[in-house]
């Protein structure tokens, strides 16, 4: 006795060519020359004789009233079946968009921060300060706005801009707190700038001095720069918001094409 | 036709096939015995993985299958196929019907294959009994998807004309409906299968 045994148990078509044009045994104008393939393909293939007969018993016991076809599902229930399908993708979706959106709220709105975050610094918090721009802060203006704390009993103040490593230099005096850089100052793109403000007389300055560096840039720069200072939270949902968004493409995507399949399958 | 083992020490071989079966075709004797004696080895060894070696079943299965083959050789104006696939699917099948019946009727003598080809109403579906089929076919067609159902229905029951099914469907041709109708015929031919698999046709239930 054999001890291996085929385990399977389907029938195969003998000639999967011919037995893929079946369909085509009772179509009305089918060729003539095909219908006399087939007839001879039925004559040794059981697989195709299967689904003949299957096909014949499935129509008699119609006809006979013997077998009932089920309804299939309700346009109504089909509709919301997709519907369902979809809902999966939008709550991914939606959480993806608030993600981002409180992202952008958290890294763009409000006051730029500093690059070194909002460490205080013991004595730095009532000390006369830049309070624009911030320490790293990017630039993109050409004509940006200084703006410091004012000091008791200033007459006025020095304004010197620097460029580290560079030739860059202006200055001017003011009397006001605040103060727009002029277009004639040529202030240099992509450069480190250094600030000071010199109150008049001079011994009304801080032993630190009052100075900030910034840096002129382009809007690239500037979306780093607020990428980077930003709070930690603001970057850990804006990368939430992105792998969310890939997800509900992927799953988006897999979905589109599983129902492509299915289309073509039945036709 | 007589189909014995050649004792010939050369013999032709897979490459040879095309000329044997054209001269085969041509009602040369010779050529049936050598397309024979190709065959006779793959054969032998696709039955022994179906039936037990005891009993005649084996040798049976195989002389049914050549002289099926050769029958169907002289009967069709070209074969184009793998011929030993061929009829290494012929024996595969006809092994299945063994089994199946073997389980039912395990002492009666089995149809020939000869017969079986020659009546054109016999099918695997003769093994099940007739409540048995629609019970199945029931089954088969609960588990077709909606898109099946419904065209079937509009086949079966409400009998609409393929014509007007096509534009319903929004087909160009006629055929397209016939088509889809064989795709989901071949769906609920899958549900069947599974559950003539499932009807014991383990080896041992046999013995």
């Amino acid at each position: 006795m054999s001890e291996e045994r085929n385990e399977s148990t389907s029938y195969e078509c003998v000639e999967p060519a011919l037995g893929e044009l079946l369909w085509q045994y009772d179509v009305p104008d089918v060729a003539p020359e095909l219908r006399r393939q087939l007839d001879s393909h039925l004559s040794v293939c059981a697989a195709c004789r299967l689904e003949l007969a299957l096909r014949d018993k499935l129509r008699t016991a119609v006809a006979r009233d013997e077998l009932q076809i089920p309804d299939g599902e309700s346009p109504l229930r089909s509709t919301r079946k997709s519907a369902l399908s979809r809902v999966a993708i939008r709550p991914l979706t939606y959480t993806a968009m608030v993600a981002l959106a409180a992202s952008v709220v958290l890294i763009f709105g409000g006051e730029p921060r500093a690059l070194n975050g909002d460490r205080i610094v013991r004595g730095d918090v009532d000390s006369p300060r830049f309070l624009r721009p911030v320490a790293g802060e990017v630039i993109v203006d050409a004509t940006p706005r200084l703006r410091w704390t004012p000091i008791p009993h200033a007459t006025s103040y020095h304004v010197i801009l620097s460029q580290a490593g560079g030739d860059f230099q202006w200055s001017t005096e003011t009397t006001d707190t605040e103060l727009t850089i002029p277009p004639e100052s040529n202030l240099p793109g992509g450069a480190r700038i250094r600030a000071a403000v010199q109150p008049v007389p001079a011994h009304l300055a801080p032993a630190t001095g009052i100075t900030v560096s910034f840096h002129t840039g382009g809007p690239t720069d500037f979306l780093v720069y607020r990428w980077r200072a930003s709070p930690v939270i603001g970057r850990l949902l804006g990368w939430l918001g992105c792998l969310l968004c890939i997800g509900a493409g992927g799953l988006g995507l897999v979905k589109r094409r599983v129902k492509q399949a299915q289309a073509e399958q039945v036709g | 036709m007589s189909i014995s083992e050649s004792n010939n020490t050369s013999r032709p071989g897979d490459t040879d096939l095309p000329q044997l079966i054209v001269a085969c075709r041509q009602g040369d004797e010779t050529a049936a015995e050598n397309i024979c004696d190709l065959l006779s080895n793959p054969l032998r060894l696709a039955v022994q993985r179906f039936l037990p070696a005891d009993g005649d079943d084996q040798d049976d299965v195989l002389q049914e299958t050549l002289i099926a083959v050769i029958n169907y050789l002289r009967t069709n104006s070209e074969f184009s196929g793998n011929l030993v696939k061929f009829a290494v699917t012929i024996a595969c099948n006809r092994c299945r019907d063994v089994l199946r019946y073997r389980q039912r009727k395990r002492q009666e003598p089995i149809e020939s294959l000869t017969n079986w080809i020659a009546d054109r109403s016999r099918s695997p579906l003769d093994h099940l009994q007739e409540q048995e089929i629609l019970a199945h076919l029931r089954a088969a067609l609960e588990q077709l998807d909606p898109n099946c159902r419904s065209l079937l229905r509009d086949m079966y029951i409400k009998e609409i004309p393929p014509e007007n099914l096509r534009q319903q469907m929004g087909l160009k041709s006629v055929h397209g409906v016939y088509y889809r109708r064989s795709v989901c015929l071949k769906k609920a031919l899958r549900i069947l299968r599974d559950v003539l698999s499932d009807r014991s046709l383990k080896g041992d239930d046999l013995l």
